[in-house]
């Protein structure tokens, strides 16, 4: 009883607050704080949505930006996590690659956008190169220093046990090194999707941020379709942002950090 | 007892005729060596364990006894001296070593559930699944733990994790079981029950064990010789025979005055006051 009392609260209070700030953009619009060529009102929005949600082109918009998504996120972890473990281990490589690493890192991915347009065009392969590239130093790095931060004693057990080569990868150093990883796709699954809309916007290949550059380019009337594409760009994110939630739950299930969320949960519930 | 042909208190020549599992020759191990930083862990010691013995290793805390096991372990490199594993020289870690650490909780892995924990030494030597898996409860059993299987290391008590690590350890069926301070982190009654489980599953098993301890009635209630390492950095200060039988139980043979004549013996070779102490 008092479990479901909680539970339905826990839902109550965000809910509410979506309401409010909804309720808030309404009043501000409507009520004539900004214009209606600034900003819409919630309700014109919410309609322009609701038409938009029933064209097949709303989804197909979606789906190439998940596909970019997916694409530059899959290259860029196996690489950042078959790379990192590699100069992990050794340490001369350690130390020469991490000077090149931290530049690299520095460059924000969308500086090189115009170079990839101009070699790879409006397409799929510019937006996923931009992706792996731009997501895969910040990845490299925390692969980097999770493989290296092993304890000793874990890797002693793998060779005491006679566990070696790839085994011992996927088995002993992937797990022992999976805390920092997890936390590096977190950031990395943000980032990959802020990298597919800009190179749509700017770069103008297919999906969520090529139509809110042509709902700017209707006109007035046009921007609530654009404030209904904006809109779609931030429930995508908290989609994917729940998607990582979910799977570290279940990946992870066995770490000291989930295990002690588990019990506090509990211990919240009595 | 299948260890019939050992006797209990291996003389020197008894040791000399059987077959040799480990010898250590003039080991040393310099940690940084060659730089200004250099600390000298252990300066030279030479021991040999005969097939079937129960080894302990004990001396002063700090006195490089990890650093020993290690070295004799295949896991770190010494500076000199010679070591070989059934007359083979050891280079890394033979496949028919088990080795159990102290701290369970890091050795264990908790990504992993008990069953997976025990059977990785086996499917790491190519053991098939169904094998393993009735291999690992088997062996599970041996060590008094039933139906643990499903559930993961961290769900146990500290004891019980011991015993799935000394399963691991044993699931392979080495010829030497080597371990460093295996008790240390257990609570007193489940150190006495884990004494008698190491002591039965070597009944059993016909198993060599080389137990390293800071513990000197431990190392006496266990073994058939002792090691007695000076302090840092660590010399054979001297071996000292057990004769206590293969018979030994927790009360009885604590109190009796074998034990605690060599009890005596062996504090005064470890205690840093005591008139020996270099």
């Amino acid at each position: 009883m008092n479990a479901r009392m909680s539970r339905s609260y826990r839902w109550l209070a965000p809910a509410a607050a979506v309401v409010a700030a909804l309720l808030l953009w309404q009043l501000v619009t409507a009520g004539g704080l900004f214009r209606p060529d600034q900003f819409p009102t919630m309700v014109d929005t919410l309609l322009a949505l609701g038409k938009a949600v029933a064209t097949p082109a709303y989804w197909i918009s979606i789906g190439s930006t998940v596909q970019a998504w997916f694409l530059g996120m899959v290259i860029a972890s196996v690489l950042a996590i078959t790379i990192g473990s590699a100069l992990a281990f050794n340490d001369f490589a350690f130390r020469s690659a991490a000077s090149v690493i931290e530049i690299f890192k520095a460059i924000p991915a969308i500086a090189i956008l115009p170079l990839v347009i101009l070699v790879l065009g409006s397409t799929l392969p510019m937006k996923v190169f931009l992706i792996s590239f731009g997501v895969f130093w910040p990845l490299v790095i925390q692969v980097i220093y999770g493989v290296r931060s092993m304890d000793p004693v874990v890797l002693d057990t793998a060779r005491a046990l006679g566990v070696r080569g790839v085994r011992r990868f996927v088995v002993v150093t992937i797990p022992s090194a999976s805390p920092y990883i997890a936390t590096g796709l977190r950031i990395a699954s943000a980032s990959a999707l802020i990298l597919a809309v800009v190179s749509e916007l700017v770069g103008g290949a297919a999906g969520i941020g090529r139509n809110i550059l042509q709902a700017q380019n209707g006109g007035m009337t046009a921007y609530p379709v654009m404030y209904a594409y904006l809109l779609t760009a931030g429930l995508l994110g908290i989609v994917l942002t729940g998607a990582f939630f979910l799977l570290e739950r279940n990946v992870m299930h066995w770490h000291e950090s989930q295990r002690n969320i588990r019990s506090n949960a509990e211990g919240a519930l009595k | 007892m299948s260890q019939s042909t050992v006797s209990p208190t291996p003389s020197a020549e008894s040791r000399a005729a059987g077959s040799e599992v480990l010898s250590v020759e003039g080991l040393r191990k310099i940690y940084n060596e060659g730089k200004p930083q250099a600390k000298t862990a252990i300066d030279d010691v030479s021991f040999s364990v005969t097939k079937g013995e129960f080894v302990c290793i004990v001396g002063p805390s700090g006195a490089g006894k990890t650093t020993l096991l290690r070295c004799i372990s295949g896991l770190a490199k010494p500076s000199s001296g010679k070591l070989a594993f059934e007359g083979a020289p050891l280079t890394a870690v033979p496949d028919q070593l088990g080795l159990v650490f102290q701290d369970y909780g890091r050795s264990l892995y908790p990504w992993f559930t008990n069953a997976k924990n025990v059977g990785l030494p086996l499917a790491a030597r190519g053991v098939p699944k169904a094998q393993r898996t009735r291999r690992v409860s088997e062996i599970l059993a041996s060590v008094g733990l039933g139906h643990v299987e499903k559930q993961y290391p961290w769900e146990l008590s500290g004891g019980m994790q011991q015993r799935v690590a000394i399963a691991r350890a044993l699931s392979y069926q080495p010829d030497l079981l080597l371990m460093d301070e295996p008790f240390a982190s257990v609570d007193a009654q489940t150190r006495f029950d884990l004494e008698d489980l190491i002591l039965s599953v070597r009944r059993d098993l016909g198993i060599t064990v080389v137990l390293v301890t800071h513990d000197i009635d431990e190392a006496i209630y266990l073994s058939d010789r002792i090691v007695v390492l000076s302090g840092s950095p660590s010399r054979v200060r001297e071996v000292v025979d057990v004769p206590l039988g293969r018979q030994r139980e927790q009360v009885a043979t604590r109190a009796s005055d074998e034990f605690l004549g060599l009890r005596r013996h062996l504090l005064d070779l470890v205690m840093p006051h005591a008139p020996h102490a270099a």
